[in-house]
Parts: structure tokens; C-alpha cells; sequence
């Protein structure tokens, strides 16, 4: 729809959305991420919020942990999902990674927006709740994620790799190298 | 009539549209800062300190006169609310409702220059109004003899009588503004009852234009973090697995300065506030109050788009009925079969 030619700027607003897309993650796995030292390949952003505990306010700091799975790993996660309507949604056969990438991070960017402005914008024409579909969603890729093997694309590894690369010598120790 | 020239003897209206706040952009992106009302009451407070009669404030909380329903209404309830509880007299209903059906909504004001009778002719009537209000608040007595003095004479009270009676006369050609309906002039008449010259519109039915269904029912920004949106707190003095050495301090977060805990430790790995400067680092995010703007804006924008299509035939399919379908209904196909078919011819 939003990507739709004849849709004016839609192909803009299908970039914005997607680029709210990525899978949010609760804060018991934010806990063993980090204590497993795997926070480099989580996004994380932060906002300034007040914080009332019921006698003063306070300015506190709040954050939010995400996942971007990759395109390879959504490509393969709606192929699941879609099975033989695949070729149908796509449009043709041999669609590249990058482009069921778009669509399903448009598509949790969607879901996110929806569910942060529902108190005052509703433009899914929807009677359920954008939360429960985003987090229903954001399940089904958590488990497909689990029950099969780790797909990364070559740019999240070159970047973990330029991670290790450039932060382990600034904590003044080493560890194994993973090579 | 007395001499008006000294400052005692004048009494201070305010009319406020609200329109400013729109400016020339598109009203979804109408931004106003979350104490505006307070600071608006403040304002008009000091003014009333200093005037020596009671002021009369009208706020316009009529989405028509907008041209859309947007926080602009809530602005002006808060404010009256405030107001209100300032002992000041405020209305805010009748004039800009009135304004509205006289001149259209205020880009017909603004941008097509229609005739401006019909808009001063209602101030100058509410100006009137608000007089006779006031001089029946102070003297009861003088309340029948200011209603006789504009029916004798015009001169007496500063307003032309003829062409009040004119220009009030319900308008039969203007257009009203984005909605594109006229005036419902069969529901009042120039000879009815409750306003001078002409009568009061009572049921006014007007056609919206598509993008006004695209309620932005307020635009005061909330807070981007809340726990629904899995946003989560630390506590600097508690959580410290989740934080380094140098950013966890063993009390309460209240001592850690700001521009501290925005530090990047170097600690990304295992640290939450190092990675989230990180972030804010490598990939310039945006202030949160931004952020924020932009999440409503790019809602606003999607609302907009599934009612475009909507428009043309191709309604977006509800999820829980065929999600499928719904997928299909918002993916971006034709646009990559466009472009990846150029693509191919120009390679």
C-alpha cells in the first residue's frame, strides 16, 4: 500500500516506517543479553523521563532495547509464514533479501507507531489492540528465530567484528579471539 | 457617552483564534508545548491585573473554524479552565462558531480574501455583547437603557445600525472554507429572535473534506516512555548487571549528573547506558522530544494514507479478518516491480 506507485510518497513514508521496525525486547532478556556481553548487537535508545514516586518527581533515564534480525532472516521468516502467497505479495519470484527486510520492518514499524499513538491517532482500521498484534508478532519472529539456525547478513558480522576490533584494546584486556 | 481616552474607561477583549499555531503548515503539524496553556492564562492574567474593569476573553474551540480537529481544542479548554478558575470571564462558544459561518474557516479568511464585513460585523457585535454583559455586571440599571440607546441611535454607542443589519444578514454565497458546504440558511431567518440584525444559527450541517476524518484528537506530546511501549527504567544504585562499573554507583541515580550517565564508557557490551550513547553516537539519534514529533507525524501521515486508499477502492483489509490479504494490501509490490522493471531496461 504505502510503497504503492501510484500512491504519492508513499515509497518516502514505506522507508520512514521501516525504519521504526525492529523487534523490542523485555527486560529479563535485556538482562542476560548484557550479562552475556551481547550488547553490541542490540540497539538501544534512551529518553528522558519524570519519574513520580507519589512525594517528588523526579528526572530519570529510561531505554529501550531492540533487535533488527536482518534481512535474511526475515526473507526466510516469511517464507514460513506466507508459504505459496509469497510470490503474491512480493509481486515476482526472486525477490531480494533487502526488500522482505523492508516489508517486515515496515510492518513492525507500523504495529509500533499504531500502538504508541493509539491514544490519539487510529488509522488501522482494526477493533484489536496494536499492541497485541505487535507483540504477537514480534513473539512469532522471537520463537522462528529460536527453533532455527542463526542467519546473519555480512554487514552485521563485519560490524561485530569492527566492534571487537576497536573496543576490547580500549578496556585494557583481551580475551580469545574468536577467530 | 463618556470620554474613553482615559485608561479607566476601557475594557480589554480578547479574541483568540488559535489560528497562529498553524501557520502555513498542514494542521496534523500543529506542535504547542505542554504548559502553552498555563503560560497562556498567566498572560492574559497579568493583562488582567492591570486593566481596571473585569476583562472578556473569547477562546475559538470550533474545529470548523480550523479547518480540522486537532489539540488546538484542547488548548483552548485547558486554557478556559484556567482561566476560569482566575475569576475571569471567558466564552468559548458563540463568536467563533458565528465567525465561521459568516467568513468560512480562517484560511477562506487568510488566503481567499473574501469580505471582511462579515467578520468585523461580528466582532463589533460581540464587542457589543460583552459591553452590555459588562455594564449589566456593574450597574443593573444602565443593562435596559444600553439595549435602547443601539435600537435609537447608532451614533450613541459606536456602531452603524444599518450596516450591522446589513452585513449580518445571513450570507447566501459565501463558501465555508475546506468543507465546501454553504450555510444551512432555512434553520434562521434575518427576523428571528436573539441577535441584532440577524438570527441565530442553530443546526448547521456541513460536508468535511476526507483528511478532516483523520482525527489528530491531540497533539500535546506525551512522554515517549511509558511501560506499554517496553520502555524500562534503571535504577543506577540497583541494576547492576546491567550496567558498568563507572555508570553504577550503589545509590540512586539522583547523584549521577546527566551529561555522565550520556557518556559512552566504552562499555557497550555489557552496559546499557554505554550502548545507548553508542547508538546516539554512530547513528545521530534524534532528541526524544523529536522523536516524538516524528512518531505522531509519520502516524499522522499513515492515517492519511490508508484513508487515500480507502478512497480510491482500495481499502486496507482488517488484520483479524484475512491477514494475509492485509499483508498483501500494505506491501509495496508495484512500486519494486516498477522500479526493478527500469532497473533491468537501464542496465
Amino acid at each position: 500500500m504505502v510503497g504503492n506507485k501510484g500512491c504519492e510518497h508513499g515509497e518516502i513514508l514505506m522507508k520512514a516506517l521501516s525504519h521504526f521496525g525492529m523487534v523490542r525486547v523485555p527486560r529479563d532478556r535485556v538482562k542476560q543479553i548484557f550479562t552475556g556481553k551481547r550488547g553490541r548487537q542490540y540497539s538501544v535508545i534512551r529518553a528522558e523521563f519524570m519519574l513520580d514516586d507519589g512525594q517528588m518527581v523526579h528526572a530519570r533515564f529510561a531505554y529501550r532495547v531492540s533487535k533488527d534480525y536482518g534481512n535474511v532472516f526475515y526473507k526466510d521468516y516469511l517464507k514460513m509464514v506466507l508459504g505459496d502467497d509469497l510470490t503474491d505479495v512480493m509481486g515476482y519470484l526472486d525477490v531480494a533479501a533487502e526488500k522482505f527486510g523492508d516489508v517486515v520492518e515496515m510492518w513492525l514499524g507500523m504495529l509500533d507507531l499504531a500502538n504508541m499513538t493509539k491514544s490519539q491517532i487510529t488509522f488501522m482500521e482494526t477493533k484489536a489492540d496494536p499492541g497485541e498484534l505487535l507483540a504477537g508478532l514480534e513473539a512469532s519472529l522471537n520463537i522462528f528465530h529460536g527453533t532455527t539456525r542463526s542467519t546473519t547478513t555480512p554487514i552485521h558480522q563485519e560490524r561485530w567484528i569492527e566492534d571487537y576490533r576497536i573496543h576490547e584494546p580500549r578496556r585494557g584486556f583481551r580475551e580469545l579471539d574468536p577467530a | 457617552m463618556p470620554d474613553i481616552a482615559s485608561e479607566e474607561n476601557v475594557t480589554i477583549h480578547f479574541w483568540i483564534s488559535f489560528a497562529f499555531l498553524i501557520t502555513d503548515s498542514h494542521p496534523y503539524h500543529v506542535w504547542v508545548e505542554g504548559n502553552f496553556a498555563e503560560r497562556l492564562a498567566e498572560a492574559v492574567r497579568s493583562v488582567d491585573k492591570m486593566a481596571t474593569r473585569p476583562i472578556f476573553v473569547s477562546l475559538c474551540k470550533d474545529p470548523r473554524f480550523h479547518g480540522i480537529r486537532s489539540g488546538i481544542q484542547d488548548v483552548a479548554m485547558d486554557s478556559a479552565d484556567i482561566l476560569r478558575s482566575y475569576g475571569i470571564m471567558v466564552t468559548t462558544d458563540g463568536m467563533w462558531r458565528l465567525m465561521y459561518g459568516h467568513a468560512g474557516n480562517h484560511y477562506m479568511n487568510n488566503h481567499n480574501m473574501p469580505d471582511r464585513l462579515g467578520v468585523f460585523a461580528t466582532m463589533e457585535k460581540f464587542l457589543f455583547r460583552q459591553r452590555v454583559l459588562l455594564m449589566c455586571s456593574l450597574n443593573v440599571e444602565a443593562a435596559k437603557g444600553l439595549n435602547d440607546m443601539v435600537k435609537e441611535s447608532s451614533m450613541k454607542v459606536g456602531i452603524n445600525l444599518e450596516l450591522m443589519e446589513r452585513v449580518l444578514r445571513e450570507p447566501s454565497s459565501i463558501e465555508i472554507g475546506a468543507g465546501g458546504g454553504v450555510p444551512d440558511t432555512a434553520s434562521a431567518g434575518s427576523d428571528c429572535p436573539g441577535t441584532v440584525g440577524g438570527g441565530r444559527r442553530v443546526n448547521v450541517e456541513y460536508e468535511k473534506a476526507p483528511w478532516i476524518e483523520a482525527t489528530v484528537r491531540s497533539v500535546l506530546p506525551e512522554p515517549s516512555a511509558n511501560m506499554y511501549d517496553i520502555w524500562f527504567y534503571v535504577n543506577h544504585g540497583r541494576d547492576e548487571v546491567i550496567l558498568c562499573q563507572k555508570h553504577y554507583n550503589g545509590r540512586d541515580d539522583e547523584v549521577m549528573p546527566h551529561d555522565f550517565m550520556n557518556q559512552n564508557l566504552g562499555y557497550g557490551k555489557e552496559c546499557v547506558a554505554c550502548r545507548a550513547s553508542e547508538m546516539a553516537r554512530d547513528y545521530n539519534l534524534w532528541p526524544p522530544e523529536y522523536q516524538r514529533k516524528m512518531i505522531i507525524k509519520t502516524a499522522a501521515r499513515s492515517r492519511a494514507f490508508f484513508n487515500i486508499m480507502a478512497d480510491t477502492g482500495n481499502a486496507i483489509t482488517d488484520p483479524q479478518k484475512d491477514f494475509v490479504q492485509f499483508l498483501k494490501d500494505i506491501s509495496p509490490r508495484q512500486w519494486w516491480a516498477t522500479r526493478d522493471a527500469s532497473m533491468v531496461r537501464s542496465s
